[in-house]
């Protein structure tokens, strides 16, 4: 099946998932080696991965990726959406220099949308703490225009993040599911927190799915025994 | 409303008060150097410099308490600790200890926490590869690029703690 032109080439994602470890950061020359490709290649693949957002920076010829970019290739296209606004997000804070997290929570409810990602899968599964706010508005440049018009301003580090609405929004849970897979690193553990909590939600991400359902059981099997990977943390 | 993370913080120097050798590693440590601003779970992961303030009959008049099913240690507060001996990721808990620093959870309420160029490691070593580019990211001019070169294990291993500097752009030509 031929994937969509906007789309990862399939052999690219199975290039990278099969010839890179999984680490903090990459060189070009890293990725042209364990592809076995020519560093004009590799740098074709690496910006192909950057139009879909799976590049999180690239400077001088080093570059960290998503670990999303590491999912099972059938949930690829369910988190693109997710990938693709993030790449577009804009990100705020205070003018004085404060996150305005709290401000912004309220000012952006009243003018409507959906949160996602930190808080959102901190409501759903109160587990891990929240650190930004990530916020998907009705209408993104009036939000962006209500923010401004607040003192905040826009910065790389910003702690209020705006998401055009990309995709589908018909179920809130399952979103937040997979924009928590796409946004990877500690977004993973929400993704999963999430599937504990709602199986019959996520059950849509297929082999993912089974897999978080074997992890379960393997908790279960084992609960009682001595930790498994006592000394990986 | 207080946050989870300001809660995390008041255990910490709960249980600093209780095990004075302990020293935070794993979440609590990324918090405490990235100004307590960092998403982490509430559990707890700890080395101890003195081994008896963690001895099993010590922890139970603390009133810490253990799951008789996962065998796993709770604080008074319920809070989950893990309490590592030995060797954590490549470290001895003896390294980890001596080698500590002291931060600030509160005012007048000092905890010590892994080294930063430690933690990194660690995290790296870990596969926890969204902390590192946090630290790094965040706290890439305090890195003291020679001790880190020092503990690594090799000097692939250092290398690619500077190619995340690199690729944020941080690393000066």
């Amino acid at each position: 099946m031929k994937m969509e032109t906007n789309h990862p080439s399939l052999h690219v994602l199975t290039a990278i998932q099969t010839n890179l470890p999984m680490k903090a950061a990459y060189t070009l020359d890293e990725l042209a080696h364990a592809t076995g490709r020519s560093r004009p290649t590799a740098y074709r693949y690496l910006t192909e991965l950057e139009q879909n957002g799976f590049v999180i920076a690239y400077h001088r010829g080093a570059f960290t990726l998503r670990d999303s970019v590491f999912l099972p290739t059938t949930i690829i296209p369910h988190i693109l959406p997710s990938l693709h606004a993030l790449k577009q997000a804009k990100r705020f804070r205070l003018h004085n220099g404060k996150s305005g997290v709290n401000k912004a929570k309220k000012l952006l409810s009243e003018l409507g949308g959906m949160s996602t990602l930190d808080y959102a899968a901190h409501e759903i599964t109160g587990y891990q703490t929240p650190d930004t706010f990530y916020f998907y508005p009705d209408l993104f440049e009036r939000a962006v225009q209500l923010l401004r018009a607040n003192s905040y301003v826009e910065s790389p580090k910003g702690k209020v993040v705006l998401l055009p609405r990309i995709g589908d929004f018909s179920k809130p849970i399952l979103r937040v599911f997979y924009d928590s897979l796409a946004l990877g690193g500690r977004g993973i553990i929400d993704a999963i927190a999430i599937s504990k909590r709602y199986p019959d939600i996520t059950k849509s991400s297929g082999y993912l799915d089974l897999l978080l359902n074997l992890a379960r059981k393997v908790e279960q099997d084992t609960r009682g025994a001595d930790k498994i990977g006592q000394h990986t943390r | 409303m207080r946050t989870k993370s300001a809660n995390i913080r008041d255990e910490c120097v709960r249980v600093n008060a209780e095990i004075p050798s302990a020293v935070f590693v794993g979440a609590a440590a990324t918090l405490a150097h990235l100004g307590w601003a960092f998403r982490t779970t509430t559990d707890l992961d700890v080395v101890v410099g003195v081994v008896s303030d963690v001895d099993d009959e010590r922890l139970f008049q603390l009133k810490y308490w253990k799951d008789p099913i996962s065998n796993e240690w709770y604080t008074p507060r319920g809070i989950k600790i893990d309490i590592y001996k030995g060797t954590l990721n490549g470290f001895s808990v003896g390294d980890i200890a001596s080698q500590s620093v002291i931060v600030y959870a509160r005012k007048n309420a000092p905890i010590k926490v892994a080294k930063l160029e430690m933690l990194i490691l660690m995290k790296h070593r870990a596969g926890l590869v969204s902390d590192v580019r946090a630290l790094v990211n965040a706290k890439y001019s305090s890195i003291d690029w020679n001790y880190l070169e020092g503990i690594s294990k090799d000097p692939v291993e250092c290398q690619e703690i500077r190619n995340v500097a690199r690729a944020f752009g941080l690393l000066k030509p």
